[in-house]
C-alpha cells in the first residue's frame, strides 16, 4: 500500500482530481453554510438576472439564485453517484466472489443473470426500473444502482478466478478455514485494487445517469435542485437567460470529468499493464 | 463457421428468454394496480375491471406471462393502452428513424475518431496527442444532453437558425432530413468520437509496438503504408468491439437526444409510454432495444471471425 501512496502522490492529475472531488465533497456537505440562500427561496423581483454582487451566478425563472442551487445539486449528483456505487459494489462483490470460487452450475446461473442485465443500454433498463417505482431520490439509487451490478460482478470474478487457487488459498483451505472466512478474508482483500479501479470509473457514469434521468423528469423531482433538473427546466428560457443552462452544465461537466481521469490515473496506478501508457 | 453461428444462436435463446422474464417482472412490479394507475382517479371501479380483464391483470402473473410471450412469438406485441394501436408496426415505424439518426452519428464519430485516434497513437506523448486527449476526455464527461442543450443554444442565440420541426427520413427528402438530423447526431457523434478515439489510440500503441510494424518499417516502407497495411487491421478487434457496444447504447440510449430534440424515434416512444403509464408500449419498446443489442453483438462476433482469420470458434 504505501508504494500505492508513493506512486498516488507522484501522479499530478491523480492529486489534482482528488482535491477538485474533495472540494466538491466538502460543497456537498456543508451546502446550508456555504450556500449564499435557500435554493428554493424565491426572489419574486430578481428573476432571470445575470451574474451580479447579489447573485453569483444569476438567478432563473422564479427567481431563484443558481449558485446555491448548483451547491445543492452537487449534493444530490455525489449522494446519488455515491450511493449507488456503493449498492452495485457490495451486490457485484458478492456475486463475483461467489460466482468466481464456487464456479460450476453457481458460476453458470450468476453470469447467465448478468449477461441478461448486460443486454440493455443502461440508461433504458433505469428508465424501466424507475418508471416501475417512480421517480425520486432513494428510486434513481436503486435503479443506477442494479443497472451496474454486472460490471462490478465480472470484474470482481474474474479476480477470482485469478487468485483462488493460490497457495494461501490452498492453505486456507487446508487448516480448515469456513467458506465465508476463506471468501472474505483472504480473496477479498486481494480482490480491492480491480475493485476499487472499477468504483471510481462507475461514479462517473452514475452520477451521469442520475443527471439524465433528472434530465427526463424520472429522477430527482422539482423543487429539488438537481443538475439535470436544473438544465431541462431552463431550456425554455435558453434565450433570455442561457447562464440558466451554462453554470449547471460547467458544473457538471467538472464533476464527471474529474471522476473520469481519477479514475484513469487510479487504474494507471494500480494497473501494471497500463503503467507508462 | 456455419456450426458456430448455430452454436451461437441457440446460445442465445436462454438470453432471450432471460430478457423478456426480466422486463415482465420489472413493469409488474409497478406498486398498485396498473390499470387504475392509467385511467387515473376518477375512473369507476367498473371501468378500472373491465380494463384489468382487457389487460389480463386478473390472470396470475405466469399465465400473464406466457401470454405476452406466446404473443410475442407470433410478432404481436400487444396494443397501446394509450392510443389502441398496435405496438409492433409502431415500434418499427419509429426504429426506422432511430436507426437513420445512430447511422449518422456513427458516420460523423468515425470519421471523426479513426484518423484523430491513429494520430494521437503515432505521435504519442507529443503536442497533438495531448490536445486530441484532451478533447476525448471531455467528449466522454460532457453528458449529451448538456451538449446538445448547448448546441441548440447556440445555434439560436447567435445564428438564429433552428432545426425544422417536422421530421423527414432520408429517402424521401434528404436535404431537409439533412437538417433534422444534423444537431442530434453531432450530439451523439461527439460522445461516438471520443469513445472510438480513445480505443483507436490504446489500440494503436499496442499495434506499434509489435515486432512486425518494425520489419515493415525496416523494409523502406513509408509510416503511412506501414499503418494503413499493418496497424489498422491489426488493431481493429478492440475498435470494432467499442464500436459495435455503442452502436447498440446509440439504438436504446437515444432517448434523451430524441427527447431534446423531439425526434419521434424508438426512445421517444418509450418515454413516452412512460410518461403515459402506457406499460404494453413501455414493456414492448424495452424488449424491442434488447433484442437489437443482443443481435448487435452476435454480428460482431461474426466480424472478428472475418477481420483475423487466426479466430476461430
Amino acid at each position: 500500500m504505501s508504494t500505492f501512496r508513493r506512486r498516488f502522490f507522484e501522479n499530478k492529475t491523480a492529486v489534482v482530481c482528488l482535491i477538485v472531488l474533495l472540494l466538491l465533497a466538502l460543497a456537498a456537505v456543508f451546502a446550508p453554510v456555504l450556500s449564499p440562500y435557500d435554493p428554493t427561496q424565491m426572489f419574486q423581483d430578481h428573476r432571470m438576472e445575470g451574474s451580479s454582487g447579489e447573485f453569483m451566478l444569476g438567478t432563473d425563472q422564479f427567481g431563484r439564485d443558481i449558485m446555491s442551487r448548483i451547491i445543492y445539486g452537487a449534493r444530490v449528483s455525489l449522494m446519488v453517484g455515491l450511493s449507488s456505487v456503493l449498492v452495485s459494489a457490495a451486490f457485484g462483490t458478492l456475486f463475483g466472489l461467489i460466482a468466481g470460487y464456487f464456479g460450476r452450475w453457481i458460476d453458470g446461473l450468476i453470469m447467465r443473470v448478468m449477461d441478461v442485465l448486460f443486454a440493455f443500454p443502461e440508461i433504458l433498463l433505469a428508465l424501466a426500473i424507475v418508471a416501475a417505482l417512480g421517480p425520486g431520490a432513494f428510486n434513481t439509487i436503486l435503479a443506477i444502482g442494479i443497472v451496474n451490478i454486472p460490471i462490478f460482478t465480472r470484474t470482481v470474478r474474474g479476480a477470482v478466478l485469478s487468485i483462488k487457487n493460490q497457495e494461501y488459498v490452498e492453505s486456507a483451505r487446508a487448516i480448515g478455514a469456513s467458506t465465508p472466512r476463506i471468501l472474505f478474508l483472504e480473496i477479498f482483500p486481494n480482490v480491492t485494487a480491480p475493485l476499487l479501479v472499477q468504483a471510481s470509473l462507475a461514479i462517473s457514469g452514475a452520477i451521469l445517469t442520475e443527471s439524465a434521468l433528472s434530465f427526463l423528469g424520472l429522477g430527482i423531482q422539482p423543487p429539488d435542485p438537481s443538475w439535470g433538473g436544473m438544465i431541462s427546466e431552463a431550456r425554455r428560457y435558453m434565450e433570455l437567460a442561457p447562464g440558466m443552462i451554462i453554470w449547471p452544465c460547467v458544473a457538471m461537466t467538472i464533476t464527471i470529468l474529474s471522476c473520469n481521469m481519477f479514475g484513469d490515473a487510479v487504474r494507471d496506478i494500480l494497473d501494471p499493464r497500463h503503467r507508462g501508457k | 463457421m456455419g456450426s458456430y453461428l448455430v452454436k451461437r444462436i441457440i446460445s442465445l435463446i436462454p438470453i432471450l428468454f432471460g430478457i423478456s422474464i426480466l422486463v415482465f417482472t420489472i413493469l409488474h412490479l409497478v406498486p398498485g394496480d396498473p390499470a387504475s394507475i392509467m385511467l387515473g382517479t376518477e375512473a369507476t371501479p367498473e371501468a378500472v375491471a373491465v380494463l384489468r380483464a382487457e389487460m389480463g391483470l386478473d390472470k396470475p402473473l405466469v399465465s400473464q406471462y406466457l401470454h405476452w410471450v406466446g404473443g410475442l412469438l407470433q410478432g404481436d406485441f400487444g396494443v397501446s393502452v394509450h392510443t389502441g394501436q398496435e405496438i409492433l408496426p409502431e415500434i418499427l415505424k419509429r426504429f426506422m428513424i432511430t436507426l437513420q439518426l445512430t447511422l449518422m452519428a456513427v458516420l460523423i464519430g468515425w470519421t471523426l475518431a479513426i484518423p484523430f485516434g491513429i494520430l494521437s497513437a503515432i505521435r504519442s506523448h507529443s503536442k497533438t496527442d495531448k490536445v486530441i486527449r484532451i478533447l476525448t476526455l471531455l467528449g466522454i464527461s460532457v453528458p449529451n444532453f448538456a451538449v446538445g442543450t448547448l448546441l441548440l443554444l447556440g445555434l439560436s442565440l447567435y445564428f438564429n437558425w433552428f432545426p425544422p420541426i417536422d421530421v423527414t427520413s432520408f429517402w424521401d427528402d434528404p436535404a431537409e432530413a439533412f437538417k433534422v438530423f444534423i444537431l442530434p447526431a453531432v450530439t451523439m457523434g461527439i460522445a461516438v468520437a471520443a469513445g472510438v478515439m480513445r480505443m483507436t489510440r490504446s489500440a494503436f500503441l499496442e499495434t506499434m509496438d509489435k515486432d512486425f510494424i518494425r520489419t515493415a518499417r525496416a523494409k523502406g516502407n513509408s509510416m503511412w503504408t506501414v499503418v494503413m497495411g499493418h496497424g489498422l487491421r491489426n488493431s481493429s478487434i478492440p475498435i470494432v468491439t467499442i464500436a459495435g457496444m455503442q452502436i447498440g447504447y446509440l439504438l436504446g440510449g437515444s432517448v434523451i437526444v430524441e427527447q431534446l430534440f423531439s425526434i419521434p424515434g424508438l426512445g421517444q416512444y418509450v418515454l413516452d409510454g412512460i410518461y403515459q403509464r402506457d406499460y404494453p408500449v413501455v414493456q414492448g419498446g424495452v424488449l424491442f432495444v434488447a433484442l437489437v443489442f443482443v443481435l448487435v453483438n452476435l454480428i460482431i462476433d461474426l466480424i472478428y471471425t472475418w477481420i483475423d482469420p487466426r479466430i476461430k470458434y
